[in-house]
């Protein structure tokens, strides 16, 4: 083949250009650590890459969420726990008035106590986290409970999506704790006692004995329903950092580069550059010069 | 039979030609690096002996020395690589857009979706529903931001396609001018070399901006635009190019003749003006359609599940965006609800309840709902498939440079060693036409001396 000297000078520009290119690339890859940083690098892998990017701002704010309404509930159940505390004193109390050794007084002093009990569980009934009455369903903005204790809140519960469709719900049942509308309505069960004991009315007490302990039973269901409710929040929240950490680590392995190979193209970029630099220091070499 | 007079005009005619041939050897390495240079050779002939002739040699001119197959194929090449080199110029908004940075398309997109999750979360927290506004607004801000950018790209790109037809068009006379001037030269019997030249790097100049096929005539070479529409007539006339708006606005390269415009916008393939085009019509026309597309999907959906709810007021049927949201720069909050973090339809209702967030979960489905792209991609989805689309746009231009600059490199070099200077091969050519010329002046000499001897003899 026939080489013209521009054919020559050409290629050593051309070589000398290219391994500038290279070694800013691979300066590039080192410094910042990434090898994909627009999507134009690797549009699939900036595609792929956006979709793990999304996939952990979402499992972020679900996680956030779902520890968020553990914590409300963990309020929730200690004022559950008070409200069977307080049922189950009214019920001991009860089973004490119910004896036929005790005088109307002595049933007289209980009715104090159990009217200061009913005062504590109305209290527990509006009980509020982050400025919400959690027994009100999704009516948080008002007091679920009347002085009677008439249920005024609402029959739906606010529920947290967790991703992919799947809900859980974020509160417990005023309603079925408190025994609304059931036989062992609380706030009915301690009016009663207090009536039957104000009235030294034995049987009446020994009577509501039932609707008591099943009062103290809505209120121990409503604990195991929000348990159960805690777990299913504590097990999405356990997922969403996992689907979390997997986006990260898919993300990186995407975007990211290997800083050991990084390093090493580095190292033959440069290597690359020198060598074309050392060549075009000895060409061109030509007739002219042997005739020097 | 040769008279000593007819030895000294074969050596003179030596003389002359062995000059011609130095001559243009130095032409050559003067020219060994000049750019578009086409090596000459010396058209030596030898000249007829007695009787018919004096004899001896004659250079019938110096001609270039190349293969118009090489360069008709280095003209292709040239206007792909500057083809795909405009694509990837004007491309590059593509790459700001649709990276990940703060407040871009994919982030707001992100910090939308989050928010709704916050309130569902929190429906009756007014913090979070001013973030939910805050970013319905921003998620606004970055689709505008990025139709302005498109919008402003393709504005730039007008502007540059009227530029190059208008330098096309300069090119194109220069070239009319110089076919002229060629023929008048070598009409007059003069050396046409440095025109054939400035006329081929004239013509690899239009390859940069348009295809161009050379077809070489009796009068010299026409210039066609691949589909045939001529460009510069080897019999004289120039193709009277311009940009014109179409019935759509868009901006045509057009060919008038005899007063009558055609858009030959289709027929130009190649070269900057032809990657303007495809860039401007092909992956930016595409990205800001999908986009549109996408605001309106997303306007659509977030406005019938938020309508659908109550906000803290009690009322029903308001929507997230300001309608109607026709594109990406029309996807704004909504004026009802500016400044009224209340009127967020997070509840189902009736009655408005602060801890209601039933329709919030309706907002949050949305997230994972295929209503973008037909119904066929959740918004997620069909941003991922418009980064996916436009990034491979912009990097399958990047290889198309690549592909296209080493095709023209492999044919610069076929082309170089056809066409090029060698200096080593021009060193020898040197050193022959000087031994050529010590040889003739020896003639002379000898011719000179026995004429001498001659008249010495006569005396």
């Amino acid at each position: 083949m026939r080489v013209s000297d521009s054919m020559m000078s050409d290629l050593i520009r051309r070589g000398i250009d290219q391994s500038r290119a290279q070694l800013y690339d691979a300066q590039r890859a080192a410094s910042t650590g990434m090898r994909v940083e627009r999507p134009s690098d690797d549009s699939a892998a900036s595609a792929a890459a956006r979709t793990e990017t999304a996939t952990l701002r979402r499992t972020e704010v679900i996680a956030r969420s779902a520890r968020m309404a553990f914590d409300d509930l963990t309020t929730v159940d200690g004022a559950l726990a008070d409200v069977v505390e307080v049922m189950s004193r009214a019920r001991d109390l009860a089973i004490t008035a119910a004896n036929d050794a005790l005088s109307a007084e002595n049933r007289a002093s209980m009715a104090t106590e159990v009217q200061a009990l009913r005062e504590q569980l109305l209290a527990l009934s509006s009980t509020r986290v982050r400025d919400g009455y959690v027994f009100g369903g999704i009516d948080g903005g008002s007091p679920p409970f009347d002085a009677t204790g008439a249920y005024l809140g609402s029959p739906i519960l606010a529920e947290l999506d967790v991703g992919s469709g799947v809900r859980v719900p974020m509160q417990v049942s005023g309603e079925r704790a408190f025994g609304i509308g059931t036989p062992g309505d609380a706030f009915v069960a301690l009016d009663t006692l207090i009536a039957a004991l104000s009235a030294d009315d034995r049987p009446a007490i020994r009577a509501n004995l039932t609707a008591l302990g099943e009062a103290v039973d809505h209120a121990v269901q409503a604990r195991v329903e929000l348990g159960s409710a805690q777990s299913t929040l504590s097990l999405s929240e356990a997922a969403a950092l996992r689907l979390q950490e997997r986006a990260v680590v898919q993300r990186a392995a995407l975007t990211e580069t290997d800083p050991f190979a990084a390093f090493s193209e580095l190292v033959k970029a440069e290597s690359a550059l020198r060598q074309a630099v050392t060549i075009a220091s000895r060409l061109p070499m030509s007739m002219l010069d042997g005739g020097r | 039979m040769s008279t000593l007079f007819g030895l000294l005009h074969v050596g003179a005619a030596g003389l002359q030609a062995q000059g011609v041939g130095l001559s243009t050897t130095a032409q050559n390495v003067q020219n060994a690096e000049t750019p578009g240079y086409t090596r000459r050779r010396v058209r030596l002939e030898p000249l007829p002996p007695p009787p018919t002739g004096g004899g001896g040699v004659v250079a019938r001119g110096s001609q270039r020395v190349l293969d118009r197959y090489v360069d008709q194929r280095l003209l292709g090449a040239t206007s792909a690589r500057a083809e795909a080199e405009a694509r990837v110029f004007e491309l590059g908004v593509l790459d700001s857009i649709l990276a990940e940075s703060e407040g871009g398309l994919a982030s707001s997109l992100d910090e939308f979706e989050a928010s709704m999750r916050q309130l569902a979360a929190s429906p009756g927290d007014p913090g979070v529903r001013r973030s939910v506004l805050g970013a319905v607004e921003r998620l606004g801000q970055a689709f505008a931001g990025a139709a302005q950018e498109l919008d402003t790209a393709r504005r730039n790109i007008d502007s540059r396609l009227q530029d190059e037809v208008g330098a096309l068009r300069g090119r194109l006379e220069s070239i009319d001018t110089l076919n002229r001037e060629v023929r008048q030269a070598e009409v007059n019997g003069q050396e046409a070399s440095d025109l054939r030249d400035r006329r081929d790097r004239l013509v690899r100049e239009v390859a940069e901006q348009v295809p161009v096929t050379v077809v070489e005539g009796p009068n010299g070479p026409s210039l066609l635009l691949s589909g045939g529409v001529s460009l510069v007539d080897a019999d004289g006339g120039v193709a009277d190019l311009s940009v014109a708006p179409d019935a759509a606005g868009t901006l045509q390269v057009v060919r008038t003749t005899s007063g009558l415009p055609l858009t030959i916008s289709d027929q130009i393939d190649g070269g900057r003006i032809g990657g303007l085009l495809a860039s401007r019509d092909g992956a930016l026309s595409e990205a800001r359609t999908r986009l549109d597309a996408l605001a309106v999907d997303l306007a659509t959906a977030y406005d019938t599940a938020h309508s659908a709810g109550v906000g803290l007021d009690g009322v029903a049927g308001r929507t997230l965006f300001e309608g109607p949201v026709t594109g990406a720069t029309d996807l704004r909050l909504s004026a009802d609800l500016v400044d009224r973090p209340d009127r967020l339809a997070a509840g189902l209702g009736p009655p408005a309840l602060s801890g209601d967030n039933r329709n919030a979960l309706a907002l949050v489905a949305l997230s994972e709902a295929a209503f973008a792209s037909g119904g066929s991609e959740t918004a997620q989805r069909a941003l991922a498939s418009l980064i996916s689309t436009g990034g491979g746009a912009l990097e399958g231009a990047r290889r198309d440079v690549a592909r296209a600059s080493n095709a023209e490199t492999q044919l610069e070099s076929v082309r170089g060693s056809i066409s090029g200077v060698s200096l080593d091969e021009e060193m020898v050519n040197l050193s022959r036409y000087q031994r050529g010329y010590q040889a003739s002046m020896q003639i002379v000499k000898a011719a000179d001396d026995m004429l001498q001897e001659l008249l010495a003899m006569a005396r």
